[in-house]
Parts: structure tokens; C-alpha cells; sequence
């Protein structure tokens, strides 16, 4: 509730979109939703999110796909990955990679919000 | 008999050439012989014409010392004279004669036995039988003709000097009754002992009412030939030719021993009627005329009595024939039912035919297990009369018959008492069960016994005569099979434990996909939930953005919800029957559940699926883990693909009666070496599989009789083709 800031929120499924998007703007941000990285990517107009949130397993371009390609466009751009698969290896290379945090699939929502807060904070 | 490891011969006649006699055997044999020998002399005196002489128109005790020559083996011919001499000389001596006359006339009595005896014996081969052409032409030329001929030279060599009467009369006279006797006499006594000591069932009522219609017949009329013939006026004057439709009816219908039964009975009605005073010729003296038909019916006897034993001949070869052939068509019943149908009926079915063939009343199937090294009855048959036996634990009842049957041995047991004294516990169980014969073979693989084959027979009768050579034929194929049968039983059992192992496998692979398909659902229910929570909290919930987001719990839930409804089926056991089932829903249920795999990996998943509904008869699970096993593979077989290159082509039609399922990748293809060996276990062309997905899945398609192969399509890419028998196709 603290800022109107815009948080991107990248899946595939369509109930997992709308319930982000829901979570989010109940603690008062703006939200945009893509159903692929590469939907994302091609939106390059204004504004541009303050945040990322994204799904690892996709079609196409994956989450950690996004990750390595907003490294060398936007490394300042905070990314938080979601996954339903506790592979370690995956967590590892996010964080090697840079993004904010790494979420295990369903999680709490003061999870994914504090760790929003905290990736806006060190922006 | 039993331990009989050759095969018997077929040869019905009894013998005793093998046979030992006990003490109180040979005792029984000298007894035997006395008594037939004191018989013979009665009915010999009271068949002597004119009534006080002593030339008899029929003398038999020296046919039955030659029967008694016949029946016995050489080295036991010693009884016959024991039981003989001691008759001959005490009613020879009280009928009047002088000591050397009586010693004299033993001898030459039995030169004659001897002579008849040792001819056939040396020429025939077969003493007791009288069933062929040339055993009965060797019987009639030894004992028929040379031994009477020649031994009546001695006979009235004796009675010239000692007696002082005519030479030639003497050896002419003795000749004819003699050789008669031996015709008439021999066969009678040789095969009705035969059928004693073989315990020869009677015979049937219609065989019975016609003898007794051939005896009446005969003796009415043989009673009317020589009694009162020459009351009637025109007949010509050897009316006896009207006995020989009977004796062609003896010989004929009822063989060499009905013929001579006839021919006794002639001379007998005869002698008797010549007695009264009647002459059995009409134009003769009573005495010329019994010459007369002496020699007619001795002239008539031997080509009769030739044809008779030819007729044997072939009655006996048909026969034999019908029997080989119905042996045959039950072998070639055994052999197709191993075509036609699966291991176990076909054993069952071949156990039966075998029981049947044999007559008997149960048949047992035993096996050496694996574990223990017994033997164990696999499967059995039964008649009514042979239920006692099916819960009979075999071998720990008959011990002693299957420590000889796991040597090797073949053991044939006519009655409790053919078993030794050791054999104790068998012959409880013989008595127990009430056998009346068995017999039990080894079933040998490999020179080693892997089991048995046993058959029984319960219900009363005569001494069942086995077909050991079918018997034979039998046992190797029942072997065969029963190895067969072993080898599938312990591949069945791995077969299980692999199907299992690589369903825990794929199992493990579904998980992942799993939890990321009930993952979404979860998070999408957790998220709005606590977004709704916010809202509500600060206030800013409105009615139809909470009825928005229960929907969407609701419908996630249901998406959950789905999921294990999925699995449940998958896992789902208990659905091991065959139901009716739609390949095209097949197809694409095994499309849900490996949709979130084919997500991850960026593999296209394209259906070409039959417009109608494919009916087929399967297990779903079974069907759905072949497969799943199918695509999986095509999956990966595409992963080293460029991402558009990730295509897997299900494509499901209808053809010839088979239901076709192909799953074509665009992968590599396959290498030719690994072509045609991709379903056998342990195959693999993946660095990290076990190569046992495609051999279960080509097991579980073989359980639906259907088929499953592998090729390269000819635009690339490797192509999985199962080919399941459908359902009445609708399209």
C-alpha cells in the first residue's frame, strides 16, 4: 500500500495471472500481465515495471530464459522467480543471475510481498 | 509286472516262457497236469469204439501233456512228466495191461507230445498262439500231422511186439486219433487256459447267445447226421457235409480254439451214436465208418483251421490299424491343442485325451518344483470314478512307485498286490484310493526327470492293457510342454516385477509433471484468497470483485480436483479386467497427463485422431502405460531438437479389424543395429534409460493380442505403430 508502483506479472496459466494480479493490487500496486516472456518483451512502451514477477516453467522462452536476457538489457530491473519445482539447481542460477528472489509455488503472500518490498527498497 | 522300461509287446497270447515258478506254483502245474491227464484217459476210454478195446476215436491225454508242453516254459517240462507218469501207469496197469506195455506207451505218448511240442516251438515261435496264418500251419503241420504220424510208428512198434497185434493196422488207427485229437484237443485247452490265466473278460450276451446258437445247432445236427439219417429216404450217403456250415461258422466267427471245440464235440456226438449201434456212414461198419470221418475231419480241419488263423490275421491288423490311427488322431489332438490354444488348456486338453484313449479314470500331471526339487501335481483329470484321487498328495502316498519313476523308470501296477513287500505305503494308498491299475511315467528334459505323467484306472474290470508306445509319445510331448509351461510361469513372474518396476519409474517421472499441474491450481486458490483477505481488510472489497475471485476459487479447485481424479485412474488397480475402450480417448487422456512434461520441454504435441469413436476390449492402465511409455520416449527422442523441430504426431485410424495407434517424432530415427532390437529388455538408446519401457509395453500389448513395432518414417523421425484387435469398427 505504500506506492503505486508497477509490478509486471509473466505466466502462462491464466488463473495463476489473475490471482497475482489480484494479490498485488490488494497491497496497492499497478499490475501488468503477460502470458510469455516473449509478450513481455515485446512491450517495450511505458511505463516500465518497477518489478518482475515470472513463472519458470513456460512455453517457448522460459523463466530463466527472461532472466539471462533482462541481465544484459535491464540489470537493474529486480526479478522475482516463481517455480512448482523445488530444484535446487534452478534457485541457484537465479540467484547467481541476480534476481531478487526465488519462490516456491503456492506460497504465502507476505512472502511474495515482502520480497517485492524489499527488491522496490534496494532499487 | 512292474519297472517295465521297454515297451511291452502287443502280442495278446499269454506265456510263461519268462515267468519263475515258486514251489507251490509247480506243485500247482504237476497237479494241473495229473488231473488234465486223468480227464484226457476217461474221456479217451469212454470215447474207445468198438466199447472194449482200447482203440479210441479220440485219445487226449497226449494233447494235453502237448498242451501242458505248450503252456510251459522248456525248463519246467519236467512237471509234465511228474504229474503224468504216476496217472498213466496207475490206470494203465488197472485197466489190465502189462508194466512194459504201460512204460512203453508212456514213452511213446509223450515222443508224440514232445514231437508236437518242440515243432511248433521251433518252427512258430509263438506256442500259445493261434492268430495267424503261419502259426496255425505250423501248429497243424507239427502237432496235426508229424508228430502223430511219426510217433504212431513207435505206438504200434509197441503194440505189435508186446501186444502182437497188426503193425500197420495199429499205426493207421493211432495215426488218425491221434492226429484228430491234437486238432480238436490243443487249441482248446491252450487258449482257454490262456483266458483263465488272463482273467479274460466273458463274453459279451450277443457273442454268448450265438455260441450257444452254433453248440445247438452243431450238436442237433451232428446228433441227426449220425443217429438218424438213414431213416430218411433220397439223401446221398455222406450226409456229414452237412456239419460243415457249422464248423465254417466256428472258424469263422470264433477262430482255431471255436473250431477244434466243434470238431471234440463231433467226435463225441459220433463215437456216442456209434455206440448205439449207429454207423456214422451209412455205407460202412460203425468201426470203418468213425475211420472214415477221423479222416474227414481231419482232411477238412487243417485248411480250415489255416483260415480261421488267416482271418485272425487281418481281424487282428485292422485292428491294430484302427487303433494306430485313433492313437494318431490323439496325437495330432494333443499336438493342434498346443497350436490353438494357451499353455495350460492345451495341457489340460491333452491330459484328458490321453485319460479317454486310455480308458482310464484319472490322469495327473506332476511337476518337480523349483524350490523344493518334489514333485507336485501341476494339473489332473478326472472321470466320476477317479475323484477319489484328486486330493491325493502323490508322492507322499506312493512312495516307493515315485522313487522309481524320478529314476527314470516307467511303473506299471496292476492291483495293490504286484506291489513288493517294501512298498507298504503304496499299497495302502493302492487299497485306500481302490486301484486296479496305474501306471506312471517319467517325464524327462534333457535327460533329467522334470516331472510325471500319471493314469489311473478305479472302476472294476479286467487287466487294462496299456498303450505304453502312446503312452511314450505322450509323455515327451506333455515334457516339452510342461517346460514350456515352467519357463513362462517364471517369466511371467519377472515380467510382473519389471511392468511394475518401470511403473514406479514412470511414476517417478509423472510426480514432477504432477506437482507442477496441482502447483497452479494451488497458487491460484492461495493468492486470490489472500487477496481477498487484503481487501476485505482495508476495506476496499466489493461484492462483485469477492464473487469474482470465489469463482475463480472454485474452478481452481475443480482444476485440483481433476488432476487427482486423473491420477487415481492412473494408479488405479483394481481395473485389471478388460473393459471396452476408445483409443482416440485413450490417446488423448495420456495427452492430459503428459502435457505439463511436453510444456516443459517445448515439445509440440499434434493430434490426428479418427473421426469416430475406436472401440477396442483392453486394460486402461495397461494401454495407458504403453502409451505413456511410447510418448515419453518420443519426447526425449526430440528434445536435441531446435524448438520448433519438437513435434510428436499421435495419429490414431481403424484398419483391417486392428485399432492403430502411431506416435511419430521428428527425431534422429533410429540406427539400424537398434531397429529391431527396441523391445527387448535392457535395449536402450538413452544414456540414462533402463530399456525396459518398450519391452513392457510390447508385453502388455502382446496380453491384448495386438501388436507394437518400430520404424523410421520416411520423412524422418522414428515411428511407433501398437496395433490392438478392435471392437466392430464403426468407421
Amino acid at each position: 500500500m505504500s506506492s503505486n508502483a508497477t509490478v509486471a506479472v509473466i505466466d502462462d496459466d491464466l488463473s495463476v495471472r489473475r490471482s497475482l494480479a489480484r494479490l498485488l493490487a490488494s497491497a496497492g500496486y499497478e499490475v501488468v500481465t503477460c502470458s510469455s516472456a516473449e509478450e513481455f518483451l515485446a512491450t517495450s512502451g511505458t511505463p516500465r515495471p518497477a518489478c518482475l514477477v515470472t513463472d519458470v516453467r513456460m512455453p517457448g522462452m522460459t523463466g530463466l530464459d527472461l532472466l539471462d536476457e533482462l541481465r544484459a538489457r535491464e540489470p537493474s530491473l529486480p526479478i522475482i522467480v516463481l517455480s512448482g519445482d523445488a530444484d535446487a539447481g534452478a534457485a541457484a542460477y537465479v540467484h547467481a543471475a541476480g534476481a531478487v528472489r526465488f519462490l516456491l509455488k503456492p506460497f504465502a503472500s507476505e512472502d511474495l510481498l515482502g520480497a517485492l518490498a524489499e527488491a522496490l527498497e534496494s532499487r | 509286472m512292474y519297472g517295465v522300461s521297454a515297451f511291452a509287446s502287443a502280442e495278446p497270447a499269454v506265456t510263461f516262457d519268462a515267468r519263475d515258478f515258486e514251489p507251490r506254483q509247480q506243485a500247482a502245474v504237476v497237479a494241473a497236469v495229473a488231473l488234465g491227464y486223468y480227464v484226457g484217459v476217461q474221456i479217451g476210454m469212454g470215447l474207445s469204439f468198438p466199447p472194449t478195446t482200447n482203440t479210441s476215436v479220440l485219445w487226449p491225454p497226449n494233447s494235453v501233456l502237448t498242451a501242458a508242453l505248450l503252456l510251459l516254459p522248456v525248463r519246467y517240462w519236467w512237471l509234465c512228466v511228474a504229474g503224468a507218469l504216476p496217472v498213466h501207469v496207475l490206470l494203465e496197469l488197472a485197466a489190465g495191461f502189462p508194466p512194459r506195455t504201460v512204460t512203453a506207451l508212456f514213452v511213446t505218448n509223450s515222443l508224440e507230445a514232445l514231437l508236437a511240442a518242440g515243432g511248433v516251438r521251433y518252427f512258430g515261435g509263438a506256442p500259445t498262439a493261434f492268430n495267424t496264418f503261419h502259426r496255425v500251419a505250423i501248429f497243424s503241420a507239427s502237432a496235426g500231422l508229424a508228430a502223430p504220424l511219426l510217433s504212431s510208428f513207435a505206438d504200434a512198434a509197441v503194440l505189435s511186439l508186446l501186444q502182437g497185434q497188426s503193425y500197420w493196422d495199429v499205426w493207421i488207427v493211432r495215426s488218425l486219433s491221434n492226429s484228430l485229437t491234437e486238432l480238436s484237443v490243443v487249441p482248446m485247452i491252450v487258449l482257454g487256459v490262456g483266458a483263465l490265466i488272463a482273467r479274460a473278460p466273458l463274453p459279451s450276451p450277443r457273442r454268448l447267445a450265438e455260441m450257444s446258437l452254433l453248440a445247438a445247432g452243431l450238436i442237433l445236427t451232428a446228433l441227426w447226421v449220425f443217429g438218424g439219417s438213414r431213416d430218411l429216404p433220397g439223401l446221398p450217403p455222406t450226409p456229414s457235409v452237412l456239419l460243415l456250415p457249422f464248423y465254417f461258422w466256428a472258424a469263422l466267427r470264433f477262430g482255431v480254439g471255436g473250431l477244434s471245440t466243434a470238431l471234440f464235440a463231433t467226435v463225441f456226438v459220433a463215437t456216442y451214436e456209434a455206440r448205439l449201434g449207429h454207423r456214422p456212414f451209412e455205407v460202412l461198419a460203425p468201426a470203418e465208418g468213425l475211420m472214415a470221418l477221423q479222416m474227414y475231419l481231419v482232411v477238412m480241419a487243417i485248411p480250415l483251421m489255416c483260415a480261421a488263423g488267416l482271418l485272425e490275421e487281418r481281424r487282428r491288423g485292422e485292428t491294430d490299424l484302427h487303433a494306430r490311427l485313433r492313437f494318431e488322431s490323439v496325437l495330432g489332438r494333443i499336438s493342434g491343442a498346443f497350436v490353438r490354444q494357451p499353455l495350460d488348456a492345451a495341457l489340460k486338453e491333452s491330459l484328458r485325451q490321453v485319460g479317454k484313449f486310455c480308458d482310464a479314470d484319472y490322469a495327473g500331471l506332476l511337476q518337480i518344483g523349483a524350490d523344493d526339487g518334489d514333485l507336485h501335481v501341476e494339473l489332473q483329470w478326472n472321470e466320476p470314478a477317479g475323484a477319489a484321487l484328486l486330493g491325493t498328495k502323490c508322492v507322499a502316498a506312493f512312495p516307493w512307485v515315485f522313487d522309481r519313476v524320478r529314476a527314470g523308470e516307467t511303473v506299471i501296477i496292476d492291483g495293490p498286490n504286484e506291489l513288493p513287500t517294501d512298498a507298504a505305503t503304496d499299497r495302502a494308498s493302492f487299497r485306500g484310493a481302490g486301484i486296479r491299475s496305474a501306471v506312471v511315467m517319467p517325464l524327462s528334459a534333457a535327460g533329467r526327470v522334470e516331472g510325471a505323467l500319471s493314469l489311473a484306472i478305479l472302476r472294476p474290470g479286467p487287466k487294462p492293457t496299456w498303450d505304453l508306445e502312446l503312452l511314450q509319445l505322450a509323455a515327451e510331448v506333455l515334457a516339452n510342454a510342461s517346460a514350456r509351461r515352467k519357463a513362462e510361469l517364471e517369466l511371467d513372474h519377472g515380467r510382473q516385477k519389471i511392468a511394475s518396476m518401470a511403473r514406479l519409474s514412470s511414476m517417478g517421472e509423472l510426480t514432477a509433471s504432477l506437482a507442477h499441474q496441482l502447483n497452479q491450481p494451488l497458487t491460484g486458490i492461495r493468492n486470490n484468497a489472500e487477496a481477498a483477505q487484503r481487501f476485505i481488510d482495508s476495506g476496499r472489497a466489493t461484492l462483485p470483485l469477492l464473487r469474482e475471485i470465489m469463482h475463480d476459487i472454485v474452478d481452481d479447485n475443480q482444476r485440483a480436483s481433476d488432476v487427482i481424479y486423473r491420477v487415481r485412474e492412473l494408479l488405479a488397480r483394481t481395473e485389471s479386467s478388460p473393459h471396452e475402450l476408445d483409443a482416440n480417448a485413450l490417446v488423448q487422456n495420456v495427452v492430459t497427463l503428459t502435457a505439463s512434461d511436453a510444456l516443459l520441454r517445448n515439445v509440440r504435441v499434434q493430434l490426428d485422431l479418427a473421426p469416430s469413436t475406436l472401440p477396442l476390449r483392453g486394460n486402461r492402465v495397461d494401454l495407458e502405460q504403453v502409451l505413456l511409455n511410447v510418448i515419453t520416449n518420443a519426447m526425449d527422442a526430440v528434445a536435441g531438437n531446435p524448438v520448433p523441430q519438437r513435434i510428436v504426431l499421435l495419429q490414431t485410424r481403424s484398419e483391417d479389424g486392428f485399432v492403430h495407434v502411431s506416435v511419430r517424432d521428428r527425431g534422429a530415427g533410429l540406427a539400424a543395429d537398434v531397429a529391431d532390437r527396441i523391445f527387448e529388455p535392457l535395449v536402450t538408446t538413452k544414456a540414462e534409460g533402463m530399456g525396459m519401457g518398450l519391452a513392457v509395453a510390447r508385453s502388455l500389448v502382446d496380453n491384448h493380442g495386438g501388436s507394437i513395432c518400430a520404424a523410421n518414417h520416411r520423412d524422418g523421425g522414428a515411428e511407433v505403430t501398437i496395433s490392438i484387435p478392435g471392437l466392430s469398427a464403426t468407421s
